[in-house]
């Protein structure tokens, strides 16, 4: 019925310029502004973030701000609980608790940053060689990390501790020493896939030499799955850190490190809460809040994830 | 195209091309095997074959983006392999160019267009400054159809026969007077296969081109190929021009793949027989001597069993590798 009021003549054939036909319409974007719009789209991951910021300049401002040094004894105030010139009380040397969370944040955060930089120089390199040079070299490379692998590596680490003198510096090379085999591979496995793709064909064919090839084509393709990578790195050298520092061969007193202080506080857990609970809120909230934002990284930054 | 044969001028001389690739422990992939055949200047050569045939693995040979494990390949005169000097690859690098198969893997998802396009302008020093690189950039955009906006955009934010385009542009940025097509329009929609392959043929007339254009869709090769060659498991099989070849096939494998192009009208569809194969595509690793058609030819006989039949010219430049037919 409604057929017969559909004429031919209704219909125009619409006129597109030219320069229209191509037009995109979208805003420009890049692989960071892209990045960063999905990533403020993940609330938790966001929020993740600012938790991060704000200890990290806890860590930094508070010790120097604080009106105690964090080794100064004040027997008059042991085990005191939460007070105004106190804000997380005092440990059994009478010690003020908030510079020396802060303080201890201050350092497992170090420890963890170095430790992830050299995973990241080491592992890079270690696996964009094997990668690129491929053959007798790769297989070679690949078996050293298979014994890596193959031992325990919190066995080497407490090994490592028991034969060198105890310091920031001994943690650090304990926990670089097997830390870069995982990026090493990661590193390794997504250069191979790279390499053979057909943009760095490409590359080839238009004349570019070997160092432009990586520079432009293979490292900023890899920088996703690096910073991932890393964003795991932190947490679990901060992990590890405390770990060892809590079954007593990490760090030793008076220095801090949220292991040092959380071992100081389970042993009066029953009488003096606060004095673990502080430095455990705090460990907690660094883990989560960088296992959140990873994810909320890798999210952000895969662009299977790019609808 | 259609050039007069009179001022025929070889480019592109393959001599006994072989790349065997060692897949395991006494075991060799011959991806190309023994393959002969001359490009002219300006002209269009087709190459077809089903996948894994190495029609790839040749143009990628022919490029120098491998090395031949044996035979010659030679360049206006000048032999492409690695007895090459690094000055003499690099400028034949500007020479030969190469557009990818799969546009969306053949863009660098990190770089802006503009950096992608110029790429071949860096690499070669045809730009001295960051302004004439942006001009000549943009140039090449308006060649391929695209628009200056463009060149500050990345890869993702375009469609499948655009990023085909920006890979055109790419190709054509050093002035390259042969270009290797590996399957430039088979990841394509078809209305916008025609916009590539007519923008190929343009450029091809207005810059004199000269194009190894490889594909397995037999009626696109038809239409921009002068000359098509039939590749079956790393053999040249069949060589000649276009309309010879689809008139008069002569190898029983050119034979039944012409059979399996559909005809675009119905009447006669219906009566279209099909050339059935026996048997499935044999793999290419540790073959034998006997002819490479041999365990799927209906009319294989004992003399197929005991070698592979050389390529004879049976007619003026028409080329056939069986010796039943010829």
């Amino acid at each position: 019925m409604n057929n017969e009021m559909i004429k031919d003549s209704m219909f125009v054939k619409a006129e597109v310029a030219a320069d229209e036909k191509e037009h995109i319409a979208a805003p420009a974007s890049g692989m960071i502004t892209d990045a960063w719009a999905r990533l403020r789209k993940n609330k938790a991951a966001v929020v993740s973030l600012f938790i991060l910021i704000a200890i990290i300049l806890l860590a930094i401002l508070a010790p120097i701000f604080s009106k105690y040094d964090f080794a100064f004894t004040d027997y008059s105030n042991v085990y005191s609980t939460p007070t105004k010139g106190h804000i997380f009380g005092c440990d059994q040397f009478g010690r003020d608790l908030w510079t020396r969370v802060w303080m201890g944040t201050r350092i497992s955060l170090m420890i963890a940053l170095v430790a992830a930089v050299l995973d990241l120089v080491v592992g890079v390199l270690y696996g964009a060689v094997s990668a690129l040079l491929g053959g007798r070299v790769d297989a070679i490379m690949q078996r050293i990390i298979e014994i890596l692998v193959g031992i325990p590596s919190l066995i080497i680490v407490i090994l490592f501790l028991m034969a060198f003198p105890a310091g920031v510096g001994t943690i650090i090379a304990a926990l670089s020493i097997t830390g870069w085999v995982n990026m090493a591979r990661l590193v390794r496995a997504e250069i191979l896939k790279l390499k053979n793709q057909e943009f760095v064909m490409a590359s080839h064919v238009l004349g570019s030499n070997n160092l432009y090839i990586i520079m432009k084509d293979l490292i900023p393709n890899t920088v996703g799955i690096i910073v991932i990578q890393v964003m795991f790195t932190i947490p679990s050298a901060i992990f590890t850190e405390a770990f060892l520092s809590f079954i007593g061969i990490g760090l030793a007193e008076p220095q801090a490190s949220l292991g040092v202080l959380i071992n100081g506080g389970y042993q009066v857990l029953q009488n003096y809460p606060h004095v673990l609970i502080c430095p455990a809120i705090v460990i907690v909230l660094i883990m989560v809040c960088f296992s959140i934002l990873g994810d909320g990284l890798r999210d952000a930054l895969d662009p299977q994830m790019r609808k | 195209m259609g050039i007069n044969k009179t001022e025929k001028q070889v480019l592109l001389d393959v001599q006994h091309l072989k790349k065997y690739f060692e897949v395991g422990k006494n075991q060799t992939l011959k991806a190309v095997d023994d393959v002969t055949l001359q490009i002219y200047k300006g002209e269009t050569l087709g190459l077809v074959g089903e996948s894994g045939c190495g029609k790839s693995t040749f143009g990628r040979t022919v490029i120098h983006l491998y090395e031949p494990t044996s035979g010659t390949v030679t360049f206006d005169g000048m032999k492409v392999d690695k007895s090459m000097s690094r000055k003499q690859a690099h400028e034949l690098t500007g020479r030969m160019q190469m557009i990818f198969q799969d546009p969306y893997a053949s863009l660098n998802p990190r770089r802006k267009i503009m950096d992608i396009v110029g790429e071949g302008l860096d690499a070669h020093g045809l730009a001295k400054k960051r302004k004439d690189k942006e001009e000549q950039v943009i140039r090449l955009l308006e060649t391929v159809g695209l628009q200056a906006e463009h060149a500050d955009r990345f890869p993702h934010e375009f469609s499948g026969g655009q990023r085909q385009r920006v890979g055109i542009a790419r190709a054509l940025a050093v002035n390259p007077d042969f270009i290797v097509c590996d399957e430039p329009i088979s990841a394509l929609d078809v209305s916008i296969q025609a916009q590539v392959v007519n923008l190929l043929e343009e450029l091809q007339e207005k810059r004199g081109l000269t194009y190894l254009f490889i594909a397995h869709d037999l009626s696109m090769v038809k239409h921009i190929s002068d000359r098509i060659g039939v590749m079956y498991l790393g053999y040249l099989v069949e060589l000649a021009d276009s309309e010879e070849l689809f008139n008069n096939p002569v190898h029983p494998y050119t034979k039944a793949l012409l059979s399996a192009i559909p005809i675009p009208e119905p009447e006669i569809e219906k009566n279209r027989k099909r050339i059935m194969l026996e048997g499935t595509l044999p793999s290419p690793i540790n073959l034998g001597n006997e002819c490479k058609f041999a365990s799927r030819c209906p009319h294989c006989s004992e003399q197929c069993k005991s070698a592979q039949p050389p390529l004879k010219e049976i007619k003026p430049g028409h080329f056939v590798a069986c010796s039943k037919f010829c």
